[in-house]
């Protein structure tokens, strides 16, 4: 104790030419001197046990270096801690926050978000004795960190008390009961407003920019149209602006209007070699973010690979040199190629937008539905479509590989199965190389459903603290970084397509015990889209079949039990959840209407029947099913060779022979 | 995964009219086993059956012997657990091939050939557990022209119900398999001579190539899920203006806290020793008059005990100015776990009644106080810590800090283990009084709480 007091008095007891000195450094810090400010730090150097002295000459010499000596900045500040006994995951001085600060403000920028946290969130806890200036920036920065992860419940919650609690500082709630408290208003207003007026004008607009980002990150549009619309009051035209009122109205969808804003951006406008961000970027990125919205995903394809070009011109131009700090992280390569791999998903690309995605996952592995869309991107690679299961021109060039012989003993060989869907494999490959094949997909489903956020993500604070020690702050709960956050509605959508993605993928791999029980689990859920009840059915009646269980999947396969296949919730529930915004394109699926989806389930009941040897119940239904095709009801392409099949086991070789006739192409088949 | 070509030309020769006709089965039999390797055994099964099916075996000697081979292959097992078992059932109940009069003739897939009565006959004994080697020693067309028409009474249930039974145990799916070569005969004769040679190329074709086990069964529909969707996917990029976000000079260095030294160094002292009244005074009157200063008065969580402990008024005074800070739980904390005393008692009760403290620090604060009172060694203070609790918790329920509720069970227990002691007897009384809602919690001011602990020490 005795000899930790020692440095400190000595601390507080400065001389006049001492303090002379400082003043000098400050002010010429503030200047732009640094050469002059460092040379004031030089001649304070007796001051051996004065951290601050020892902190500001690393903060000055790395100005010196125009903030680009990172790497020396971050060496000098670690060997700053050893020097003066620091523990980096330790604070119980309002003193030692700055370098707690600049430390955290050095991972920010280089992108180690929940680092960057958990030391501001122990700074954070010194807000209120900090000096305001400091205050004021350790506030902004944990608010860009809690929107850099996506956790905007925090940050909002920090924004308003950032806007109360630093200038209006209320008096504590004091219980009615006790009056003989003293609360002294006017010594708090008092010492306040020691700041200037004009330093907390810039810093109220910073935050209501932060306030709009959020809110429009929330999908609160009407909270974020008004942040918007006090920034254009007091701020006339600033490129923020514009950008967030495209993004207002992009999430309104209103595309066409976010497009023009977007397009009215001059060349001047969007030059931005000083600020560490390029403008550019922004612009292409966010009009392929418009076009994706209105359906057209090769165009927005287009408009990410032109903000990936700029994107790595833009970090081009500022590797000669080493970058300056606050161009660390001014790559968005992740975010489009995330965003190109989404288009290139809905454009039909599916092996093109697998490879944007795998690169994209390595930075967001935590988030589930990116692993969902990767599995999305395979299953497209092994089907494209479902449509081929309908199309019988094509089928039936398939239905025969071989004829052999001739006269007498001519032979045609039937193909192996029509459809393609399964692929069992023999050779135990390999699940986990990032191939876009079923077995990885399996593997990607399963990361998706395991990240899928929980509702109990918020663990309760511990009261026991060791003091002046944070405990390590828990993971943040996996969200969709980098896009917002889900609503109740969306996680429950992720988690049904994730299952049934897992079902079909499982009854293609043959391993349908556990399909059975991802398609189980699926018809569980307690909001499902008509589709997925469809698929939920279909997949469980097929893993039952196979695992012999007929009279069980005639059950599942009962046309009741599905009654639409919408692929959207009802417009009512979506309201309830306040989810306004409209930004994705229409969604496309074969079958897309009932009657073609209820001829499948009939066929399937057919297969059942005809497995069971009830051929002729079977053979009937197929009649039926064939009798109701039409442009409206798509029928399988299969049905045919059930017929061909049903025929060949009751004996009626003729008929079967006369099918083949009818359905394979005259020059293969003689006779 | 079938026999390669050359094999195929040695089974093939081994089927050879003349070869079939030269030798006795016996002798083809040895012949098969010397020129195939075990392994390869269930190839040559499968191209027995193709030849069967597909008849492709012109002469009834031929086809004969090809059977004998089949049953051959795995002499010595029993026929039950032979892969090719059900084939000989086949051929000695072939299926009705005349539904009704006048109908066409139903022709099944993978069929096999009808065979005469001697021929059956001789099936049925190969196949049966009567010895062969009489029999084997015959050539085929001995056996085919022999008149043994009489129904041999050869009893198969027993085998037939075994591999029923066996049958019975796939599922349908396997049950359902059709063999994939259908034979589709040209109506019109060619005009040309069939050429011997073409046949043998296809006949090489079925029963060296995959055609071989190829088979059709009925296949499910399986449609492939949709791509999911949902709303604000792609990411939006907004300006976030990283250049704000830079390294911060430390601006108060060199710059001591003048308005706080006193106030630091009082504080300093009160850590080791009770303050004097007016120095008490001072040191309030200092923090009444600049709201931040406490926190510059260098207090630390670490450091609250020591000030409880000397100058309790002062710590409330400093909580309650901290209530607002981010620091309070870890002061709470602190105070919740250090040593439990009077003057800490008297800290909390003053906390209690001015500001609303967490639910769970107070009951934490009164589990420790119970649980210290238990395992205290030293009687005397035991007996006093016991009587400080009791007025404390009173002083608690009469405010209504605490809803005894939730912590009646541990205090009631507590009430009785110090049975033996006037306060805890009181605190029971006016537990039950509680229980049976005679008290309405109205009265009692807050305020004698301390003259009640100051006359328990």
């Amino acid at each position: 104790m005795a000899e930790k007091e020692e440095p400190e008095k000595s601390m507080d007891c400065v001389s006049e030419t001492e303090r002379e000195f400082a003043q000098t450094a400050l002010s010429e810090f503030q200047f732009g001197n640094y050469t002059a400010s460092l040379q004031s730090i030089n001649k304070l150097e007796n001051r051996t046990y004065d951290l601050k002295v020892a902190h500001n000459k690393i903060v000055v010499e790395y100005f010196k270096t125009d903030l680009k000596a990172t790497d020396i900045f971050q060496k000098s500040l670690t060997s700053f801690y050893t020097q003066f006994n620091l523990r980096m995951d330790k604070l119980d001085d309002v003193d030692h926050c700055v370098a707690h600060y600049n430390q955290a403000v050095l991972l920010y920028h280089q992108r180690q978000y929940s680092q960057a946290i958990r030391i501001m969130e122990r700074v954070y806890k010194f807000i209120e004795p900090m000096d305001e200036t400091l205050a004021q920036q350790v506030g902004l920065l944990l608010v860009e960190l809690h929107m850099c992860t996506k956790q905007l419940v925090k940050a909002s919650g920090l924004l308003s008390f950032l806007e109360n609690q630093l200038f209006n500082n209320n008096p504590i709630v004091i219980k009615q009961s006790d009056k003989t408290h003293k609360v002294c208003d006017k010594e708090v207003k008092a010492k306040t407003f020691t700041v200037s007026n004009t330093t907390i004008e810039q810093f109220k607009k910073k935050l209501v920019i932060y306030k709009a980002r959020c809110f429009l990150m929330m999908h609160s549009l009407n909270a974020g149209s008004r942040e918007i619309d006090i920034l254009s009051d007091r701020n006339g035209k600033i490129i923020a602006t514009t950008f967030l009122k495209a993004n207002l109205e992009y999430l309104r969808g209103k595309y066409e209007e976010a497009i023009a804003m977007l397009n009215k951006l001059t060349i001047e406008e969007l030059d931005s070699s000083e600020v560490g961000e390029s403008y550019l970027v922004m612009q292409y990125n966010n009009l392929g973010t418009i076009h994706h919205a209105m359906g057209k995903p090769h165009l927005a394809c287009h408009y990410y690979q032109k903000a990936i070009k700029a994107d790595t011109e833009f970090n081009q131009k500022q590797e000669n040199g080493d970058k300056p700090l606050f161009s660390l992280g001014s790559s968005k390569y992740h975010e489009l190629v995330y965003n190109l791999g989404i288009s290139l998903l809905h454009a039909g690309r599916p092996a093109h937008a697998f490879d944007c995605l795998i690169i994209a996952v390595r930075r967001y592995h935590r988030n589930s539905r990116l692993w969902l869309r990767l599995a999305e991107c395979c299953i497209i690679v092994h089907k494209e479509s479902n449509e081929v299961d309908f199309d019988i021109q094509r089928k039936q060039k398939e239905m025969f590989v071989e004829v052999i012989g001739s006269n007498k003993h001519q032979k045609i060989i039937l193909a192996k199965n029509l459809s393609k869907d399964k692929k069992y494999s023999v050779e135990g490959e390999p699940y986990a190389v990032p191939v876009p094949t079923l077995e990885f997909a399996s593997l990607c489903l399963r990361n998706a459903y395991l990240l899928l956020p929980s509702d109990t993500s918020s663990s309760p604070i511990p009261l026991l603290l060791i003091p002046g020690v944070t405990p390590p702050a828990p993971p943040p709960s996996p969200g969709p970084a980098p896009s917002v956050p889900l609503s109740p509605n969306c996680v429950a959508a992720l988690k049904n397509s994730i299952l049934a993605a897992s079902a079909y993928v499982c009854l293609c791999l043959g391993d349908y015990v556990v399909a059975l029980e991802y398609a189980r689990n699926l018809l569980r859920q307690p909001r499902l889209l008509g589709t997925h009840r469809l698929l939920g059915h279909l997949y469980a009646a097929e893993a039952l079949i196979l695992l012999d269980n007929i009279s069980d999947a005639l059950d599942h396969l009962n046309p009741e039990n599905v009654k639409d296949i919408s692929l959207e919730y009802p417009v009512a529930e979506v309201v309830e959840d306040k989810q306004n915004i409209e930004t994705n394109p229409s969604p496309k699926w074969f079958p897309s209407n009932l009657a073609s989806a209820h001829a499948v389930m009939q066929y399937n009941v057919a297969v059942c029947k005809t497995l069971r040897g009830q051929l002729d119940q079977a053979a009937t239904l197929l009649k039926q099913i064939w009798k109701g095709r039409g442009p409206n009801c798509k029928v399988p392409a299969l049905i045919i060779m059930l017929v061909l099949y049903i025929e060949l086991q009751l004996g009626h070789a003729d008929i079967a022979r006369s099918l083949i006739k009818q359905y394979s192409l005259p020059c293969r088949v003689n006779g | 995964m079938a026999l390669s070509v050359s094999q195929c030309d040695i089974l093939l020769n081994l089927l050879n009219e003349n070869n079939v006709k030269a030798h006795t089965l016996e002798a083809i039999t040895n012949d098969l086993h010397k020129k195939f390797e075990q392994v390869d055994y269930f190839k040559v099964g499968s191209c027995l059956v193709m030849l069967l099916q597909q008849d492709l075996l012109e002469e009834p000697e031929q086809r004969l012997t090809a059977v004998t081979l089949l049953h051959e292959l795995y002499r010595g097992e029993a026929i039950e657990n032979t892969p090719f078992a059900n084939v000989f059932i086949h051929l000695l109940h072939p299926p009705e091939q005349q539904s009704n009069v006048g109908a066409p003739k139903l022709e099944y897939p993978g069929q096999l050939p009808k065979l005469t009565a001697p021929e059956k006959n001789f099936v049925a004994q190969l196949i049966s557990d009567v010895p062969k080697d009489a029999i084997l020693k015959k050539t085929a067309a001995q056996i085919i022209n022999s008149d043994n028409v009489a129904p041999t009474n050869i009893d198969l249930s027993a085998i037939q119900l075994a591999l029923a039974e066996k049958q019975s145990e796939l599922p349908h799916t396997c049950r359902s398999v059709i063999p994939a070569v259908i034979p589709f005969p040209e109506k019109q004769t060619n005009s040309y001579a069939i050429e011997t040679d073409k046949k043998d190329d296809y006949i090489q074709k079925l029963l060296t190539t995959d055609s071989l086990y190829r088979i059709y069964q009925p296949e499910f529909v399986t449609l492939a899920p949709p791509l999911l969707n949902c709303k604000d996917e792609p990411v939006w990029l907004n300006v976030t203006s990283p250049k704000e976000h830079t390294i911060a000079y430390d601006t108060t260095m060199c710059i001591p806290n003048m308005a706080g030294q006193e106030a630091r160094q009082l504080m300093t002292k009160a850590y080791k020793a009770a303050l004097s009244l007016q120095q008490q005074q001072q040191l309030l009157n200092e923090l009444d008059n600049d709201s931040k200063l406490v926190y510059h008065i260098g207090l630390t969580p670490s450091k609250l005990p020591e000030l409880v402990e000397n100058n309790p008024l002062i710590a409330i005074e400093v909580l309650l100015k901290l209530m607002q800070s981010k620091q309070i739980t870890e002061y709470f904390s602190v105070l919740v776990n250090m040593e439990m005393s009077l003057h800490s008692m008297e800290v909390v009760n003053r906390l209690t009644t001015t500001v609303d403290l967490p639910t769970e620090f107070v009951h934490l604060y009164i589990s420790n106080c119970i649980s210290t009172c238990e395992t205290i060694k030293d009687r005397y203070m035991q007996n006093r810590l016991v009587r400080l609790v009791c007025v404390f918790l009173q002083s608690l329920i009469r405010n209504k800090i605490i809803n005894v509720q939730e912590l009646f069970i541990e205090v009631q227990a507590f009430c009785i283990e110090f049975s033996r002691i006037r306060e805890a007897a009181a605190l029971f009384r006016l537990l039950k009084q509680l229980e049976s809602g005679e008290l309405g919690l109205s009265m009692s001011p807050p305020s004698s709480i301390k003259g009640k602990l100051e006359g328990c020490k």
